[in-house]
């Protein structure tokens, strides 16, 4: 089934940029690819209804091909009718294993396109002309479910020569030669395998490594004498790579020999025939081939019980680490240390198993936003950046109703009709894009405009009537105020009503998932030039790290994310105004609270200077006292169970490495 | 002017014996650190033109210095001291931007040849 949606977000895909470019023969094979490994998968699992629909799609692209059929938006149209079709009958096969559509409607249409081509009383024969077309066999007997896909042709040459296709690496870099460097290293070297990643580190930042002899692994376990070889692509002259490696220590000697892709096929064919030697060259050798990297479905609770394995890990590690400072023994503490390390790169990679790029919810939203300007008859371009940033599975999965939220917003709101656009002397049609970007260990993403931009002022008037802000608020609005009353739950549909052309709908609960996901929303806007919201995400939530703080005798956690710094203060300086207890840090003044307060205990009514961590979100901060600072950590965040859920100011609980449990701080809910 | 070098190792013994071999060299040792947050301090006060600089160390280990050091003085020279087994180490110090490493029991002769490498580049 996997398989399938994959397919069908191919298909999309393909039939967007189709729209857009019908001229594109390549794009038609895609479809038509697409289409047709969909009929074969369904031909075999017995669907009828999928198998037929998605065979006459065929015969609407294979005119197309033929260009007996125009491209024309209502066959596009048609097309996209039926890809819908096709994605219903899939879902309904993947919860109740029917296709529960009525194909009727959607052959009508498309067997309306294909008629008026061909000859009345055939109109399946062209097909049928096809030699042999294997159409229901693309899977293999043994394997259903996991259908091979004959049509995408293998990388040339990737069976039958073990070693990477040098001409097509070539291809790929103008400019770039082929070079076999040879190493060989100090009789006396001690911890190769170190030597050899300086090497590799060296020649990486020079060219690309695209072979090594012995394997990358055989490298790094030091199962080699004192020599190795690699296949290196540079721009680089030969002399420039030579000196380069005989700088590093403990080389005796550095050859560096210009190969031609002829040559490298000789050799590689000749290594072929000696099966030990083939062995070798399989292993996994420097990935930096242009070729389908191998993988492997895992179930997503799989994954899951990993991460929480490893978050029992990074809590057991700190726990060592806590044992090994306190006996002072060198021996255990270089362990500890190791092993800590070891932890450390198993949840980097754990973590990196979890990581997708956010095309796989990116793709859908070109559609929606072509059908929803289309409905409302606005003229707009839609530009996607960034698809191939990561994020973690359970982030991407949560965002995607934000995201819709706020591009029917922008289609809404944010585009202006092409009539209006045109007195305005904006082009006539609207950029809406989507961008994905890593900032540090966050990830932005943003929906912008070139629209109107809200109006300001009206919003801050209605905001004003409604008790929203208060008139001395509304005499400065701001962007952040902004922010504050458009994501009011109260506010959105008010605005509505008064048709004020702004935004509010589900801006609130946009609010509210991208910060229970440990991330905050922002917004810009400039009166005629457009606005963006921009979501700042956290790129995983299990593990983070987080500030340790102690108030009366219970442990804290603050998420490293939202802490701005520390800071000693005197309790005596601390002011009141408008009843609310402030200090003054670096001449701004920051709302003060206290932890233990917060909790309904007593503080402890100290006169001495007590430590306050400055929290920030966007440009809000707030101060809170606690009693004392305990230092940074990297918890495992466990949520909490359906009676401490609703408890204001606490987004979970952690485990500590001594099995005390601390509770993890809300702090956006303190921004309030 | 002799080039100038800051030692960090938590073993006095480890300290000398380095201190030994790079004075016979004609290698000038300002300072010497016990452990990273000394190290880091010093390097901030002395800016050495090289630093030798254990790993496994109280207080702060050497890759942290390593990356300290290196964030407040990108064009630190840094060669880290291993002893064997410790070969993850060694990638993890070299990929944060140590320059070079010279391994337990050290050889008088090594050491000399990767420090002056070192001070070449």
């Amino acid at each position: 089934m996997a398989e399938a949606r994959e397919h069908l977000e191919a298909l999309n895909r393909a039939l967007l940029d189709f729209e857009k470019n019908p001229q594109n023969e390549d794009l038609l094979t895609e479809i038509f690819r697409s289409a047709h490994t969909l009929k074969g998968m369904s031909a075999t699992m017995g669907y009828e209804g999928m198998t037929e629909l998605a065979h006459e799609m065929e015969n609407v692209l294979d005119g197309l091909r033929a260009e007996e059929i125009k491209p024309a938006p209502a066959v596009v149209d048609v097309l996209f009718r039926c890809f819908d079709t096709l994605a219903e009958m899939v879902r309904n096969i993947d919860e109740r294993d029917v296709e529960g559509v009525d194909t009727a409607a959607a052959l009508g249409e498309i067997r309306a396109v294909v008629e008026p081509a061909q000859p009345a009383g055939a109109p399946l024969t062209k097909k049928r002309e096809k030699p042999a077309e294997p159409a229901a066999l693309p899977l293999r007997p043994e394997a259903p479910g996991a259908p091979e896909r004959p049509e995408i042709p293998q990388p040339a040459g990737a069976e039958t020569h073990p070693g990477p296709d040098l001409s097509a690496l070539l291809a790929a870099q103008p400019g770039a030669r082929a070079y076999r460097v040879d190493i060989k290293l100090d009789s006396h070297c001690l911890l190769k395998s170190v030597r050899v990643f300086m090497v590799f580190k060296k020649l990486g930042q020079l060219g690309e490594i695209v072979q090594s002899e012995p394997s990358v692994e055989d490298l790094e376990d030091e199962k080699f004498e004192d020599q190795f070889q690699m296949l290196v692509i540079s721009r680089k002259e030969a002399q420039e790579l030579k000196s380069a490696l005989m700088a590093i220590s403990e080389i005796e000697a550095v050859r560096v020999g210009e190969v031609s892709p002829e040559e490298h096929e000789e050799a590689v064919a000749r290594t072929a025939t000696s099966p030990r030697e083939k062995e070798r060259e399989e292993g996994p050798a420097v990935p930096a081939s242009p070729m389908k990297t191998q993988s492997v479905r895992v179930n997503i609770a799989r994954l899951d019980k990993l991460m929480g394995l490893v978050g029992e890990m990074v809590i057991n590690r700190t726990r060592l680490q806590e044992i090994s400072e306190r006996l002072q023994d060198k021996d255990l503490k270089e362990t500890a240390l190791f092993f800590a390390r070891l932890v450390s790169d198993l949840q980097d990679e754990v973590m990196k198993t979890r990581m997708v790029p956010v095309e796989q919810i990116f793709n859908r939203f070109p559609r929606m936003v072509r059908d929803l300007a289309r409905n409302k008859g606005k003229e707009v371009d839609f530009a996607i950046e960034g698809r191939e940033i990561e994020l973690d599975r359970t982030i991407l999965d949560e965002i995607s109703d934000p995201l819709m939220h706020l591009l029917r917003n922008a289609v809404d709101h944010g585009a202006e009709d092409p009539a209006t656009r045109q007195m305005l002397g904006k082009p006539a049609r609207c950029q809406i894009s989507l961008r994905a970007r890593r900032d540090r260990d966050q990830v932005s993403i943003e929906v912008s405009d070139d629209g109107p931009g809200i109006d300001i002022a009206r919003v801050f008037e209605l905001a004003l009537q409604t008790g929203l802000v208060s008139p001395e608020e509304a005499r400065s609005p701001g962007l952040d105020a902004l922010l504050k009353i458009l994501t009011h739950p109260g506010f959105s549909s008010r605005e509505e009503v008064s048709g004020v052309s702004g935004r509010g709908v589900g801006l609130d609960a946009v609010k509210s998932k991208v910060e229970s996901l440990g991330g905050s929303l922002q917004l810009w806007t400039e009166e005629s030039v457009g606005s963006t919201f921009a979501m700042k995400l956290p790129l995983t939530l299990a593990i983070i790290e987080a500030l340790l703080v102690a108030s009366r005798g219970e442990v804290y956690a603050l998420p490293m994310g939202t802490v701005r710094e520390t800071v000693m203060i005197d309790p005596f300086s601390v002011r009141r105004v408008r009843g609310r207890e402030v200090i003054l840090v670096r001449e701004e003044t920051i709302p003060l609270l206290d932890l233990a307060a917060m909790f309904g205990l007593n503080g402890n009514g100290t006169s001495e200077a007590v430590p306050v961590v400055i929290c920030e979100i966007g440009r809000r901060s707030v101060g809170i006292t606690v009693e004392e600072l305990l230092g940074r950590q990297e918890i495992v965040i466990t949520p909490l169970g359906p009676f401490l859920k609703g408890i204001k100011g606490v987004s979970g609980a952690t485990i500590l490495g001594n099995g005390q449990v601390a509770l993890i701080l809300d702090v956006p809910s303190f921004l309030d | 002017m002799a080039p100038t070098v800051l030692i960090v190792d938590d073993a006095l013994f480890m300290r000398m014996m380095i201190k030994d071999i790079l004075k016979n060299a004609g290698i000038d040792v300002v300072g010497e650190a016990e452990n990273g947050l000394e190290a880091v301090d010093k390097y901030g006060r002395l800016s050495p033109d090289l630093v030798t600089m254990d790993i496994v160390m109280p207080e702060m280990d050497g890759i942290e210095a390593v990356k300290q050091i290196l964030g407040k003085d990108p064009g630190a020279r840094i060669i880290m001291c291993s002893a064997m087994g410790q070969q993850p180490l060694v990638v993890e110090a070299l990929e944060a931007g140590a320059k070079d490493f010279i391994v337990k029991p050290f050889q008088p002769s090594k050491v000399i040849e990767t420090v002056r490498k070192t001070l070449e580049e």
